[in-house]
């Protein structure tokens, strides 16, 4: 890398980026199509790719390697915070889930911990999805289904 | 989770995919089917765009040209080998050129790319492929897939895709689908079904004598297998085709239906169902339907094990069962609790881990799964290191039939496929039949004299009655005769006929006028040449799209129309497979836009949810917690569950070993009676159940030891014998510090001997001591924290 030129003076040819890296030129074109990789300096036969291509083009690689999926990599690269593996779910943690009725085989489920969601949010939620459940069915006096049949905040899963 | 964020790879102006809809046409004649798709794409935005499209053919398929239609005008490419292709395709997208190139990716699916469809501009690819059917038992099951259904894994590390190749998924788009399908010869008579689709079916007169019309009768989507079932045995045939490559050859294709006469043999086999959570829905009813019909095949001298794999695996039994009441039953009851609860699809393990299960004698895996996995090559690797042939009940909308057949095919076993809604004891019973089925080796083609074959395909290692078999060979001359299938029964023995088919003596009426058999004969011979050299070049001679080489159209634009910038990219998401992961119902409700993954990232790879959690939704159906009097004292759920994802116990041997889940371990069992008042003892299975004792050992009691009781009261007698025996002290001792328990049981035994005869006992009342002493010599092997053998030998 020591040799890189300066980000300002992209030099490399497609086809000398490809060696570089080791990748075939259609995923880099794939990337930079994807937005992964900032777009060369001039177009068609003219591009150039300069140091920061490069570096971009390991980390991607880096990261693909360890499995992570391509729309997080861009997040990431887009100035998202790195990825912190989140903590392991402790030995003996219990987790407690609202389970939200909204009609007979439908059910919604909020981690009140990860959602964090006000009760007036949690309501407006729900009476969204039951006004698209019942647009969705077609079903005539839905709405007033939804009046009456009050969702069951604060259902306690967590027995034990 | 923002887990869709996998599913959307979108373009980066968030225009949706432009693909407008599919319609495929097909003539089968024979064995032969031939089919033209067409995809028709429109660019609606305001820039130039590359389209990229992953879809499967049909396993076998072999792929005989492309047509295309920019604009309008009609253009034609070449196939060429592959490195050239690329590096073509790139350079004609810098200069501004259109380009359509088809590639073959490694899962065997196809990627079409389309570089610089202008803005406005629609284009219609139509793909020519040709394929040879092979009949069935009871006819033909012709399956045509649509959709590459979500897979478990990666697809660059585990499936070997290139990044652009990978299938991105979009559960809102939809893509109309139309198939028509024409049956000719003898087939325009046969009876034809789809489990699938409604159709709609006419006779029609043609020049060729009476044809079978096959259409949709409803407006399809890209959604599903197309399945088109055709009761029709085919015999034993023999075609004959001119090579268009080397015009002094005849190709010849023929189709076996081996007779290996009627033995029964027993069989020994291990069942393996898939309950990972692309399996909910539609996918886990029809495996459990399957399975269901599978327990009623077994006969006398069968032995059989239970397993069910996901992101772990779980075995019934330690061992093989023989067949009795008792597993039957034991069996029967497994099948029904299956549940798709087990997250991941690590086929790999499961195999690895069913096929360690210790066996006498010869045994076949079963297994029962949607194959919607990417590593398949590691899958297969294993099963064939193990030297057990693995037959495959397929199920689902969308099998990943490829990755099946190919499981099937290299350890020597056979692929069915069950559709939501499709009979499922046709399925299993040939499967049976095949299982059953009598062994033939060494496989050969016998020529009639004189005959010389240039090549023959290979034969491959399976044969089962009824399952026709194909090869295809060059031949210097047109040959007269008969030419015979031969296979040896055992190694060393003498070859026998298995099947023999008529090369019709009349050359012009024989030979096929399109040249699609001869080319699939030379995708056969280049498949068969694996890496060498020669394979490309014969496949650019044959115009076959290979693993190696690309079909390429290169279409220069009018100076001052080609576009100078990088086309925006458009990928063409799948559609969400109908009834996939229970996401809707191919029977009944809509689907829904909420899906969830298997695995999309490290750091979102899908959490088992907690423990208690699970519990509690199991105690609500169950309902152990509204039973007051036992509700203080039963043992708080969490304790009690121990899978891989667990905390672990709270206090030492009260954790019960892996194998025994979540349920009581003897030690847990031993320690709530010593605890707990006689009063309250449970007195029925339903109890035990409820207390959290496993249905292996409540299985094992009622059905194997309960039978075997004299009483009235065989339940009750059975289990107060039972719990009689695991509260006494000088079991529960040396249960404590997973000592030698064979010195408590003893104790036991010796002090009910000196109880015979004494009325009214105090100590145990109203126990058999018969059926004390018969449980007391089952649990010798008992521990701490697991069962002994003969409760999950149900004997």
């Amino acid at each position: 890398m020591t040799q890189a030129p300066a980000p300002s003076d992209p030099s490399y040819p497609l086809s000398e980026l490809c060696v570089l890296v080791d990748l075939p030129p259609r995923t880099v074109r794939y990337y930079v199509q994807l937005g992964l990789v900032d777009r060369p300096e001039g177009e068609t036969r003219a591009a150039r790719y300069g140091a920061r291509h490069l570096e971009q083009l390991l980390t991607i690689k880096k990261w693909t390697a360890a499995g992570i999926a391509l729309e997080r990599i861009r997040a990431l690269l887009h100035g998202e915070p790195p990825p912190v593996p989140p903590r392991p779910r402790g030995l003996g943690t219990v987790t407690v889930c609202s389970h939200l009725n909204v009609a007979d085989g439908v059910e919604l489920v909020i981690d009140p911990g990860g959602a964090g969601l006000s009760p007036e949010q949690v309501r407006h939620l729900v009476r969204g999805v039951m006004a698209a459940f019942a647009a969705t069915t077609g079903e005539a006096g839905a709405t007033t289904a939804a009046e009456t049949q009050q969702p069951q905040t604060g259902q306690d899963d967590g027995t034990g | 989770m923002a887990q869709d964020e996998y599913a959307r790879l979108e373009t980066l102006d968030g225009t949706p995919a432009l693909l407008e809809g599919v319609s495929a046409s097909g003539d089968l004649r024979g064995p032969l089917l031939e089919m033209s798709v067409e995809q028709r794409f429109r660019n609606a935005s305001a820039t130039n765009i590359e389209v990229v499209y992953s879809f499967p053919l049909p396993w076998g398929a072999v792929l005989l040209g492309v047509e295309v239609v920019l604009g309008d005008q009609r253009l034609t490419g070449a196939v060429v080998a592959k490195r050239q292709a690329e590096a073509r395709y790139e350079e004609a997208l810098s200069e501004g050129k259109a380009a359509i190139m088809l590639e073959k990716n490694a899962d065997l699916s196809y990627t079409l790319s389309l570089g610089n469809l202008a803005a406005g501009e629609a284009c219609a690819v139509t793909l020519r492929y040709a394929q040879v059917l092979a009949f069935g038992q009871d006819g033909l099951r012709l399956s045509i897939p649509t959709v590459i259904a979500p897979r478990y894994g990666d697809a660059v590390i585990d499936g070997g895709l290139q990044p652009h190749q990978a299938p991105t998924l979009d559960p809102l788009v939809a893509y109309p689908f139309d198939i028509r399908l024409r049956l000719h010869g003898d087939l325009a008579q046969a009876r034809v079904a789809s489990p699938s689709h409604p159709i709609g079916v006419g006779l029609e007169q043609t020049s060729e004598g009476e044809v079978l019309s096959v259409s949709l009768a409803r407006r399809g989507y890209l959604d599903r297998d197309f399945v088109l079932i055709v009761g029709l045995v085919q015999d034993s045939l023999a075609v004959l085709a001119l090579d268009p490559v080397a015009p002094d050859r005849v190709v010849a294709l023929a189709s076996f239906r081996p007779d290996l006469g009627a033995e029964a043999p027993a069989t020994g086999v291990k069942i393996l169902v898939d309950c990972s959570g692309s399996m909910a829905g539609d996918s886990m009813d029809a495996a459990k339907r399957a399975l269901q019909a599978v327990t009623l095949q077994f006969q006398a001298g069968d032995r059989f094990a239970l397993s069910r794999f996901g992101s772990s695996v779980e075995h019934r039994s330690r061992g093989l069962w023989s067949v009795t009441d008792a597993t039957r039953t034991a069996a029967q009851r497994w099948v029904a609790g299956l549940e798709a609860d087990l997250g991941g699809t690590e086929m790999e393990a499961a195999l690895v881990s069913a096929c360690a299960l210790t066996h006498e004698g010869p045994c076949d895996l079963l297994l029962v799964t949607d194959g919607e996995i990417y590593g398949i090559d590691r899958a297969l690797t294993a099963a064939r290191d193990s030297g057990h042939r693995v037959f495959v009940v397929g199920i689902g909308s969308s099998p990943a039939e490829g990755h099946l057949r190919r499981l099937a095919e290299a350890t020597g076993g056979a692929c069915d496929f069950v559709a939501p809604g499709e009979a499922v004891e046709p399925a299993v019973r040939r499967m049976f039949a095949r299982l059953r089925s009598p062994r033939r080796g060494d496989l050969a083609l016998v020529w009639p004299p004189g005959v010389e074959p240039q090549w023959v395909s290979p034969l491959g290692n399976a044969v089962f009655a009824g399952d026709s078999v194909t090869a295809f060979a060059w031949l210097g001359d047109t040959p007269k005769g008969t030419v015979q299938l031969v296979g040896t029964a055992a190694a060393g023995a003498a070859p026998e006929v298995i099947a023999s088919a008529n090369l019709a003596t009349d050359l012009a009426a024989n030979l096929t006028e399109s040249d699609a058999l001869a080319r699939v004969a030379g995708a056969v011979y280049v498949r068969s040449l694996g890496h060498a050299a020669e394979a490309v070049e014969l496949a650019v001679a044959y115009q076959l799209v290979t693993d190696r080489t690309n079909f390429l159209l290169v279409h220069a634009r009018a100076e001052g129309e080609a576009p100078t910038d990088l086309p925006e990219l458009h990928k063409v998401a799948q559609m969400l497979p109908a009834g996939w992961g229970g996401v809707g119902s191919v029977l009944g409700a809509p689907p829904s836009p909420d899906v969830r993954f298997s695995r999309s990232a490290p750091d979102q790879v899908e959490q088992p949810l907690p423990a208690v959690y699970r519990r509690a939704r199991r105690a609500s159906q169950g309902a152990p917690g509204s039973e007051p009097d036992l509700d203080h004292l039963d043992l708080p759920a969490f304790l009690r569950r121990d899978a891989d994802d667990l905390p672990p116990p709270a206090k030492p041997h009260r954790g019960p070993a892996k194998r025994d889940g979540r349920w009581l371990t003897p030690f847990g069992l031993s320690d709530w009676l010593r605890q707990t008042p006689r009063a309250r003892w449970p007195r029925s299975y339903a109890e035990l159940h409820r207390i959290g004792l496993g249905p292996w050992v409540i299985d094992w009691l009622e059905l194997a030891i309960g039978p075997e009781a004299t009483e009235p009261l065989a339940e009750e007698a059975v289990i107060a014998s039972f719990l009689y025996i695991l509260s006494q002290p000088d079991l529960f001792e040396p249960l404590t510090p997973s000592r030698n328990t064979r010195a408590g049981l003893t104790a036991i035994a010796a002090r009910l001997r000196s109880l015979v005869g004494s009325v009214a006992d105090t100590q145990a009342p109203g126990i058999d001591i018969a059926l004390t002493e018969r449980l007391i010599v089952a649990l010798d092997g008992i521990t701490a924290e697991t069962w002994p053998d003969a409760v999950y030998a149900l004997t």
